[in-house]
């Protein structure tokens, strides 16, 4: 697992949707980018949308997940306090998890004995 | 199936639980506070800007339906249950199934360290390492799993860990056209904190010290491995080990037994069939055991042969320090490959080591990466604890703190970190400390079995259990404390027997007090 974890540069907001997540996000969260914030071919966030689509994932994030009990540990205070490139490690993991989860119901849907 | 998980027509296991947090944290803004993490300077200022994230939250019907029914939590759970049993089955395109729960336990585990690390950043991934991670600035490894629960203290027992393991002092000199290649170590070890002992965040009165060994040995033939490992053993091991901790803790070993070998051969004695071979130290250093026959000749079998098979490796110890005396033991993995690559001989039990197993050396350097993430690994790890919960929970072998350390390491693997963390205060009652000082108080038979004479610490020990009896003021306990002070023979078995059932008396009430533990416990053990 994690591979390559703590080789990466911290996140930024400006990289944030780069390295797979804007696909995972879409994935995960239909809805959650409006194509006016996305840019011409639909391949990266327009600069001056990053902010909002961040704090909407933000906030989709903890409706979603905030039950988690690793989360709930952690509790949302002490998360808005943490670095920003922390915050944006803990969303950027928390949706390829939503992800793996999601790819996962699927299969089990489309299984259904 | 995932057995024993998913009970045929039931809920899984890691079914809905509600989590919840009932240790003192700072109190935390319920998760659906609408508060921007990015601040306002962050934030367009518009209200339109605003309505239109709004609408785009409200608007996800996904999310509003797994709020109203199951949490993403438990549906997570679910569907690493979901397809646990369709692997078991061997239902459905299996290996699909088997790449989907791999992806789900590494993002899992992903998520679990990123949060971890921001609740204790004392958890750190070892660069370049995958898998492996450190805690604190001490260089001790282990899964993120296992890092969870261990301090940095467990450092200081690395002197103890290195002057147990296995060494070889035999240098493979290797000459290729006259020319000398470098020297290479026969046998490589390295020696892990494992069970309870690798726990010591939230197992203080753990009975005693586990360690496991992994043995890595180059050999030509099965022959020449034997004669490589029984070496290195019969160097290693000692009548007398005294060592100090890095804080200056002493600690004397003293040699119990070791199995090797397996049980004894077919042809001998009747008495003798199915009991293992238990070496002394004198037998180590002679290099064989004699044994009688069913014929009633006597004959020997050598270290060397049972090293050619050596099933389960496992060497015992009475360790005595000024206060205290404790069972040391180490079990060691064995695996012999030739130059090749083929495999000689493998002991190692198939048992998934990396949830528990605490590092003193860099795992990878060994070839033990952490794979916690491995649905293999998983699945096996799940089904043992699981076993050994309904084992632990049946008249006979009830033993409910051990029920409740499985399941302390059952509820963490699944994922429900907040109930573990709640089940995880039993460990630290005072009738899980009576338990300790009762167990080590049987230590000390085995102490005064190689002539130790530990009175001392036995009065230690006493003082200290009387003063804990007295102070839970039960029936069960009044009746420990008569027995206690009843002479000076001391009835061990007895006073282990009361130990025992003040302790499952204990884990009880802590359950009822706890109705999701209880819950849990219950749909597990009734699977």
């Amino acid at each position: 697992m994690i591979e390559g974890m703590g080789d990466n540069p911290p996140l930024t907001s400006e990289t944030f949707f780069g390295q797979g997540n804007l696909s995972n996000v879409k994935y995960v969260f239909p809805k959650l980018i409006a194509p006016e914030s996305l840019n011409e071919t639909g391949s990266a966030v327009k600069p001056d949308k990053i902010n909002d689509c961040l704090t909407s994932l933000t906030e989709e994030t903890w409706k979603v997940m905030g039950n988690d009990p690793i989360l709930k540990l952690l509790g949302r205070e002490k998360f808005d306090s943490l670095p920003k490139s922390k915050r944006l490690e803990i969303l950027a993991d928390a949706v390829s998890l939503l992800k793996a989860n999601k790819e996962a119901e699927e299969f089990l849907k489309k299984n259904e004995v | 199936m995932l057995n024993g998980l998913v009970p045929e027509g039931a809920q899984p296991v890691v079914k809905i639980v509600a989590p919840e947090v009932l240790h003192a944290k700072p109190k935390s803004k319920p998760a659906e506070v609408n508060e921007p993490t990015f601040t306002k300077a962050d934030l367009p200022a518009t209200d339109d800007s605003r309505k239109a994230l709004e609408q785009i939250v409200e608007g996800d019907s996904q999310v509003k339906n797994e709020k109203t029914t199951d949490s993403v939590f438990d549906n997570i759970n679910k569907n690493i249950a979901s397809l646990a049993e369709k692997i078991n089955n061997n239902q459905g395109d299996v290996e699909k199934a088997k790449q989907l729960l791999g992806a789900l336990l590494k993002t899992r585990e992903r998520f679990y360290l990123s949060v971890a690390q921001a609740i204790n950043p004392d958890i750190k991934p070892v660069e370049g390492k995958p898998n492996v991670y450190q805690v604190g600035e001490a260089k001790i490894y282990g899964s993120v799993i296992a890092v969870l629960d261990a301090t940095p203290t467990l450092k200081s027992h690395q002197v103890l860990a290195e002057r147990l393991k296995l060494k070889s002092e035999l240098i493979e000199s290797t000459s290729v056209m006259g020319e000398n290649l470098t020297p290479r170590k026969l046998i490589d070890s390295a020696i892990v904190f494992s069970g309870s002992s690798a726990q010591n965040r939230i197992q203080p009165f753990g009975a005693d010290i586990d360690m496991a060994e992994h043995v890595n040995i180059k050999a030509k033939t099965t022959e020449e491995a034997g004669q490589i490992l029984a070496q290195s053993i019969s160097t290693n091991v000692d009548r007398q080990t005294d060592v100090a901790d890095s804080n200056g803790n002493k600690i004397s070993l003293h040699f119990l037994e070791m199995k090797a070998g397996g049980n004894y051969p077919p042809d001998a004695a009747i008495e003798l069939q199915g009991q293992k071979l238990r070496w002394s130290v004198d037998d180590i250093k002679k290099g064989y055991i004699e044994y009688k026959k069913s014929d009633g000749e006597t004959t020997k079998i050598t270290l060397e042969q049972a090293c050619q098979q050596p099933q389960m490796l496992k060497v015992d110890y009475v360790g005595v320090t000024d206060n205290t005396v404790v069972e040391v033991t180490k079990v060691s993995t064995v695996i012999v490959k030739d130059d090749d690559g083929n495999m000689l001989i493998d002991n190692s039990s198939g048992q998934a080591d990396a949830y528990q197993e605490i590092y003193f050396d860099d795992p990878s350097e060994m070839g033990l990466l952490n794979e916690t993430s491995n649905p293999e690994n998983y699945l096996n790890y799940v089904k043992v604890f699981v076993g050994e919960m309904k084992k632990y929970s049946q008249p006979g072998h009830e033993n409910r703190l051990k029920v409740a350390k499985r399941m302390y390491n059952l509820l963490k693997v699944t994922g429900d970190l907040a109930l573990s963390q709640e089940l995880s205060n039993v460990f630290s009652s005072d009738a899980a400390a009576m338990y300790q000082l009762v167990d080590r108080l049987g230590m000390t038979e085995s102490a005064k079995k190689v002539g130790l004479d530990v009175n001392h610490q036995k009065e230690i020990m006493i003082q200290r259990l009387r003063d804990l009896a007295e102070k839970r003021n039960d029936d069960q306990s009044k009746n420990f404390l008569g027995l206690l002070n009843s002479g000076p023979d001391l009835n061990i078995e007895e006073m282990r027997k009361m130990a025992l059932g003040i302790c499952n008396q204990e884990v009880t009430v802590f359950m009822d007090a706890h109705p999701k533990i209880k819950d849990k416990f219950e749909t597990i053990t009734s699977s």
